[in-house]
């Protein structure tokens, strides 16, 4: 049995258009290891959440 | 259908028309081959040619190898055959090769197949031997190298003929991961077929001359054979030698081309994030419009309209600058080389003016070790007669003018006139070749006749110059022009519109002479021939692999000279051709070479944008109406759109911090640059640079300037607000204005010192470059009293005039020395005199560093020592480094094999290789590092797996021994070093993964675009009763996961209830090949306990997946298999939606998976009806347990078959 781990840390812009509405940027570093491997290098995401139900 | 003969390669030899016997005669009817393999097969990287026992026997099926590949290479691929008959090679002899280093060393011990490739004289194809060693054919037949080779050939766009035995033994892994085959087969020899597995299609089956047909599945293509009648019909390489070299020409060595791997240094994104990229940079640029346009209708200051009309011009320029970089890098031509076609003429000019002697004598002496035949020219307009005498001593040709009439240009058009080469290579004197750079560049012109010139990257060797900002503990290079000659340039020549840069270029004779030479008008010869050759409707090219290193400008002020001579150049050309109106250029060339002109506008730019913050403190005049949330919620996406998108499309080789910084150190210099297209008088950069410790004050006295008026200016603002000398028309520093300027001052003040600590950086007091080599030596040593001793050290770096070793013994200063150095180049001996020595740490026990002067260094000697730190030296240092950054790019991924922790050693150690009779030889290795079970060496041979070793490094109690259970090769132009993994003790050696740096290609691959659209998994409001969410993620991986679920919840406060479902969908790669799917459905119950400032959430599912053996999934948060799987999650949201907080963990309990994340954002500022603008961080963590070999993406390997 070999364990595998992953960590990833970054810092969020936020653009909220309503309660429910909002748009997030990431950007920060990932590390990522499994029996033979172990690297860190940054990344970059957007998200975005949708709440209907609340309108 | 005409049918083409194949004559047997003896026949061959001698084409005077001898019969061919048809029992040799392997193929006639070649065009259905031919049709497969430029048809169907035009995409495959490899073929395996399935050669039964009865074929081998009479010889044919060697033959018929030959032929095909010959067959491939007149299809238009780049063919190399390569033979695994492993326990008794004989393909090499039937082509006249020797048996050398061949396919088992690119497979055991990571040799790369353009090393081991070579050229099979006459013939159209490469050739890669067996190798010399007899390993077992099992052994090579299932390493897990072949993935990687396979790579490599399909990046080489090249086709790999394996020529396999069927009865070497169990080739079917390899069979399947190759993928189609042809069965070479005589009578007899129905057990061909069947050593392939069902994984491995047969395309077709070939057979000798007078062998029965017999039915084959419908699968595979029969080509039936009839005796040769016509001749084979000559080829380029069939004409006669040509005449005997002239002065200065170097023959090449047929033997020698062996080519290393690529360094190719475009990036290659996967078609997602090109896609990604390309959205953004659309968002961006439709977003930047409206807001300049905003900008100009909305916030003028009608006050103050001297100062803001140039702002919103400079953020107008902004915008332009973004759509004119987006055409150009919207799309990158990466070019595959090409085989250099034999028999150009080339002649090599090296054009000097006043650099040292020893600057030249090292391009020359690269120059001539070029090994495409070519004719050297050193072209001196310094008129110097020691340059003369150099050139004369190396045998390269000297050419020299009357006068000295437009410079650079003026003395290469008169090389033209007294040379007739078909090709030009140009080298400015600094720039030392590869001896690759005519084979690499030469192929492109063969394709196209309309080809002027291929440029390839200009890449320096001198690391420590002003434009390089090297992280060692991060082992990451960057330099100021690599976004030019890595995304730029490759972009530009998706339409034609790459410029020659003044070096490392080959260019067309014709092309030249049709336009009348090399441009005269201006400083800038470069940019403006390129212009007229396009504009005459000549194309260019670029290749982007580094095929020379240069001298970068190696202080501040070099670098202001160097860049204000571009930057009056630029305007010169201007000027003369204005691209938007010159007859001949397309409309992608015009706006390419605008852009290109008009870059040093950005200096006046960035000195507005650096005034503004000065000019609002100083004088209470802002460039807008009011620095407002109306402007910032525009202006703050604005400009994180803009950073983000040019982080994007520079794909990974950008660094907006250090880039800002030398937008920083340019802006004045670019200014003045700008001012010239005015003022028509030539400019000077009056500094007198006092040797290269000398940095005049003029160099950064507008940075200096800048920070004492930025520090001036706060506190002239705090003065003048308090004792009301100025009215702000604001409440000083409680006031957005205030602040938003303070921060904009802030950061250009910690630019601009960021420059001037750049600039008065002391650079190495040595007059020439040392290279940074470190292998172990022996040395001779006559100290100044007592008797001479041997010491055992490691070179640290080294050039012709000296040398720093490190050693557990003392030398004294002033000691003789006599020192073998193990060059690429041949070993070499050399005297000198330690002229300094310290003691040092060393990472095992102390060590003393000494530096070496060397004494009366033959010139032969010297050449060779040149030779070996340009062409290996460089090139090895360089693989250590990652060239990508931030946040498209992943730099390096280590492996480490033996889990626990190692001790850097770096030190000399005596390696004894025990032989298979039993005796033992020694070895000088370097010691790289040791652990508890295992160490790793360095040395110049590779060690077969298995061998048993022993290793002492002298004058330390480090020793150790075990047996070399992997040998990596590390290649440049020029040599090969072998990094050997040893373990410990006596257990059973165990094929494991070498620890390696992955290539910057395969390291760009895993860049990390990730556009998550995902999670309701905070909703920031108390009330709802319906959540549903989304979304979809894309990783460097390619990995794909698109999420959805839904939930209804009761809603009342306390306690609730409810149930959801959540379904996902992942694809991820498992290995090299192949690509796995799951899809998985987990209906939840959810109990809530619902408050008015947050929640707590507890979710039970039990999730159903249908799709791939995998153990656990990363990327998918809860997991990759069946079962039950339980979440926890808490969100905060407070009272007054100014901070929310996210958590969430889940624990898939049957695949032992876990995801965490937490996550914070803070409003920073609002824009009603809980809109806004937030700033925030998150933690992820995941992971799990794999049983068995777990993968890199945590899945049980399939294997095909």
């Amino acid at each position: 049995m070999e364990a595998y781990q992953a960590f990833q840390g970054g810092v969020i812009g936020e653009l909220a258009f309503s309660p429910a509405f909002r748009l997030l940027g990431v950007v920060g570093a990932k590390s990522d290891n499994n029996e033979f491997t172990a690297s860190v290098f940054p990344y970059f995401k957007l998200e975005f959440v949708a709440v209907p139900g609340i309108f | 259908m005409s049918a083409r003969a194949f004559p047997a390669v003896k026949v061959f030899r001698a084409p005077d028309g001898e019969d061919l016997s048809p029992s040799r005669t392997p193929l006639s009817q070649v065009d259905e081959l031919r049709a497969l393999l430029a048809g169907r097969g035009a995409a495959w990287p490899a073929l395996l040619l399935v050669a039964g026992r009865h074929a081998r026997a009479s010889g044919w099926a060697a033959d018929a190898a030959a032929e095909v590949a010959e067959i491939a290479a007149e299809a238009g691929r780049t063919a190399v055959l390569a033979d695994l008959e492993l326990r008794r090679p004989t393909l090499h002899q039937t082509l006249g090769m020797e048996n050398e280093e061949g396919i088992t060393d690119v497979v055991l011990f990571g040799v790369s197949v353009g090393r081991a490739t070579r050229p099979v004289p006459g013939r159209a194809f490469s050739f890669v031997s067996a190798g010399v060693g007899a390993p077992d054919a099992t052994d090579v037949l299932e390493h897990a190298q072949w993935g990687l080779v396979l790579r490599e050939a399909a990046r080489a766009q090249s086709l790999l003929l394996l020529y396999v035995p069927s009865d070497l033994g169990d080739i079917s892994e390899l069979a399947a991961r190759v993928g189609h085959a042809l069965v070479l087969a005589a009578p007899g020899d129905e057990e061909a077929r069947s050593a392939l597995p069902s994984a491995c299609e047969v395309a077709a089956t070939l057979r000798p001359p007078h062998a029965p047909v017999l039915a084959e599945t419908a699968a595979s293509a029969e080509v039936s054979v009839a005796p040769a009648r016509e001749p084979r019909p000559a080829r380029p390489a069939d004409a006669p030698v040509p005449a005997a070299p002239a002065e200065g020409v170097v023959a090449s060595d047929p033997a020698l081309p062996r080519i290393p791997t690529n360094r190719y240094s475009v990036p290659r994104l996967p078609r997602g994030q090109e896609l990604l990229l390309r959205v953004v940079a659309v968002v961006t640029l439709l977003y930047g419009t409206y807001y300049v346009a905003w900008r100009w209708t909305s916030t003028l200051n009608p006050d103050a309209l001297w100062f803001s009309i140039p702002l919103a011009l400079a953020e107008t320029w902004g915008l332009l600058t973004a759509f004119i970089m987006v055409h150009s890098v919207w799309r990158m031509n990466h070019r595959a080389a090409r085989q250099a076609p034999p028999g150009l003429g080339v002649d090599v000019f090296i054009t000097t003016y006043d650099e040292p002697l020893e600057v030249i004598r090292r391009t020359t002496v690269g120059a001539r070790a070029i090994r495409y035949p070519h004719r050297t020219w050193v072209l001196d307009d310094g008129k110097r007669d020691e340059v003369r005498a150099m050139a004369e001593q190396l045998g390269v040709g000297y050419l020299r003018r009357e006068g000295g009439e437009h410079a650079k240009a003026g003395n290469l058009n008169h090389a033209l006139t007294r040379t007739d080469g078909e090709f030009v290579l140009q080298l400015d004197a600094d720039h030392v070749p590869l001896p690759h750079i005519l084979d690499r560049l030469l192929g492109f012109f063969a394709d196209d006749p309309r080809l002027a010139f291929v440029q390839s990257p200009q890449d320096f060797y001198n690391t420590d110059a002003f434009t390089y900002d090297v992280n060692e503990a991060w082992r990451r290079i960057w330099e100021e022009q690599r976004l030019f000659f890595s995304v730029i340039q490759p972009g530009k020549d998706s339409a034609n519109c790459a410029f020659f840069c003044g070096s490392c270029a080959v260019f067309r004779r014709a092309a030249l002479e049709e336009v009348g030479g090399f441009s005269t008008g201006t400083v800038t010869e470069d940019i403006e021939t390129s212009l007229r050759l396009h504009a005459s409707g000549w194309r260019s090219a670029y290749y982007g692999e580094s095929l020379a290193y240069g001298l970068a400008a190696g202080s501040a002020t070099a670098f202001h000279v160097q860049h204000l001579r571009w930057g009056q150049g630029a305007m010169q050309v201007l000027r003369r051709h204005n691209p938007l109106t010159q007859d001949g250029l397309t409309l992608s060339q015009r706006i390419s070479y605008f852009g290109s002109l008009t870059a040093y506008v950005g200096g006046v730019q960035k000195l507005v944008f650096y005034s503004a913050p000065l000019v609002f403190f100083l004088t209470g005049v802002l460039p807008i109406r009011a620095i407002d949330r109306e402007f910032l919620i525009r202006f703050l996406p604005f400009l994180l759109l803009s950073f983000i998108t040019s982080d994007l499309v520079a794909r990974g080789t950008a660094n907006t911090w250090v880039s800002e910084r030398y937008h920083m150190a340019k802006f004045w210099t670019y200014t003045r640059a700008v001012a010239s297209f005015f003022w028509r008088r030539p400019l000077r950069f009056k500094v007198t640079p006092k040797g290269p410790n000398h940095v005049p004050f003029q160099t950064y006295a507008p940075h200096v300037l800048l920070m004492s008026l930025t520090a001036l200016s706060v506190v002239w603002a705090t003065l003048a607000h308090r004792f009301g000398w100025i009215d702000y028309g604001v409440d000083g520093w409680g006031s957005a204005a205030f602040r938003a300027n303070a921060l904009w001052a802030g950061l250009n003040f910690a630019l601009a010192a960021a420059v001037v600590r750049l600039s008065l950086r002391v650079r190495q007091q040595r007059g020439d470059h040392r290279f940074r080599d470190h292998f172990p030596i022996t040395l001779r040593v006559q100290p100044r009293a007592g008797a001479p001793r041997s010491v055992v050290g490691l070179a640290e770096d080294l050039n012709p005039a000296g040398m720093a070793f490190q050693s557990r013994e003392r030398v004294e200063p002033g000691s003789r020395l006599r020192i073998t150095l193990p060059l690429t180049t041949g070993s070499v001996q050399v005297r000198g005199r330690v002229v300094r020595q310290q003691e040092v740490d060393g990472a095992a026990a102390p060590m003393y560093r000494a530096g070496v002067q060397f004494l009366n260094v033959p010139l032969a000697v010297r050449d060779a020592i040149e030779l070996h730190c340009i062409q290996h030296a460089v090139p090895l240092e360089r693989a250590q480094y990652s060239e990508t950054f931030q946040l498209l790019s992943r730099g390096d991924w280590t492996r480490n094999a033996r889990r626990e922790r190692r001790r850097e050693v770096r030190l000399p150690a005596h390696v004894w290789l025990r032989r298979s009779e039993g005796r033992s030889v020694r070895r000088m290795a370097l010691l790289a590092d040791v652990s508890r079970s295992g160490a790793r060496l360095v040395l110049d041979e590779p060690v077969a797996p298995g061998t048993r070793m022993r290793f002492r490094v002298p004058g330390t109690d480090i020793r150790g021994a075990g047996r070399a259970v992997f040998s990596h090769a590390t290649e440049t132009p020029i040599g090969v070093r072998f990094a050997i993994g040893l373990q410990r003790g006596s257990r059973n050696t165990q094929e494991r993964a070498p620890e390696k740096k992955m290539p910057i290609a395969h390291a760009v691959k895993k860049t990390i675009p990730a556009l998550l659209l995902s999670l309701g998994l905070a909703a920031p409001a108390a009330a709802q009763t319906v959540v549903v969410y989304g979304g979809t993620e894309i990783d460097t991986e390619e990995l794909m996961l698109l999420m959805a679920g839904a939930s209804v919840l009761t809603s009342n406060q306390g306690l609730g209830f409810g149930v959801g479902v959540l379904g996902y969908h992942l694809t991820f790669p498992v290995d090299d090949d192949n690509t796995e799917t799951v899809n998985a459905i987990q209906p939840q119950v959810h109990v809530r306990y619902l408050m008015p400032t947050g929640s707590v959430q507890a979710n039970i599912g039990y999730q159903f997946v249908e799709g791939a053996d995998v153990v656990v999934g990363v990327g998918a948060p809860t997991g990759a298999e069946d079962g039950l799987v339980t979440a926890l999650q808490g969100n905060y949201w407070g009272t007054t939606n100014r901070f929310n907080a996210e958590g969430i963990a889940s624990y898939n309990w049957d695949a032992g998976y876990y995801w965490v994340r937490g996550r914070g954002i803070q409003r920073i500022a609002g824009m009603g009806a809980n809109g806004g603008i937030g700033l925030g961080a998150e933690v992820v963590a995941q992971g799990g347990t794999v049983d068995g070999e777990g993968g890199w993406r945590r899945t049980r390997p399939s294997r095909a078959g």
